[in-house]
């Protein structure tokens, strides 16, 4: 359906003149990938408004999104099976993290979040592979960001708002979890090359 | 005309969205949902460093 409506969209450019045929795949990519970018966001609120917690699934969804662009992490062949699990996944995290109290467990889990983060990112997938530079610029860039997120969320925990601390640590901790799967496959894979 | 005139310049606006969203992915890792589409060679024009 996503492809259709891509494909839909590029031939009415393509009669305007705005692109060429020869950019149609080009086009068809960036429309795909625009719905994917948009898409969590619109699940998350959507979630957030039946479960009266708008706001706190912005703060939840807005680093999950700024880290996973540039950490990456783990993604499934088929786009409706990635639709049904994000929907899924993001859902549950709001529902959890709006039952869990900001401990230190919370905390901990932030901290292995980011050494996590800096250790394995980017996962690149298939599909878009990247070359030894910006594998190097992206990891930089990820361990940037997942600090700063970091730095929020500790003074969002001394200026006692420990509410609104927990979100800022699930959008940091869902990315550094998705990229596990990737991570540990790589190691393995890694580990019967040397056997 | 006019109606066609519109349209020129609605195709135009939607071509910049797409251009920012390409520059965006071909300087990233990946997309920040579950999936992947497969990336097309050209994609490479929108990296900043090359």
């Amino acid at each position: 359906m996503m492809r259709a409506a891509a494909g839909y969209i590029t031939g009415w450019l393509i009669r305007h003149s705005a692109i060429t045929e020869e950019d149609r795949s080009l086009y068809e990519y960036a429309i795909c990938s625009l719905i994917l970018t948009i898409s969590p966001l619109i699940i998350v609120i959507t979630g957030g408004c039946i479960m009266a917690l708008v706001k706190e699934s912005i703060l939840f969804i807005l680093p999950f999104m700024v880290i996973r662009k540039y950490s990456g992490g783990l993604h499934l062949k088929h786009a409706w099976a990635c639709l049904l699990s994000s929907c899924i996944v993001l859902c549950l995290c709001i529902y959890v993290t709006a039952r869990i109290p900001c401990n230190g467990i919370v905390s901990l889990l932030m901290l292995a979040a980011v050494i996590s983060l800096g250790i394995f990112s980017p996962v690149d997938s298939e599909n878009r592979q990247l070359d030894s530079q910006e594998k190097k610029k992206y990891k930089k860039i990820t361990i940037w960001i997942a600090m700063a997120f970091f730095a929020i969320y500790v003074l969002l925990l001394l200026l006692r708002l420990d509410y609104y601390a927990k979100w800022i640590a699930a959008g940091l901790i869902l990315p550094a979890i998705s990229q596990i799967p990737v991570a540990l496959k790589r190691i393995s894979g890694k580990y019967r090359e040397r056997n | 005309m006019k109606q066609k005139k519109q349209g020129r310049s609605f195709a135009g606006t939607v071509v910049n969205l797409l251009n920012t969203s390409l520059t965006v992915d071909a300087n990233t890792t990946s997309c920040a949902y579950f999936y992947q589409p497969e990336a097309p060679k050209e994609l490479s024009r929108f990296k900043k460093s090359k």
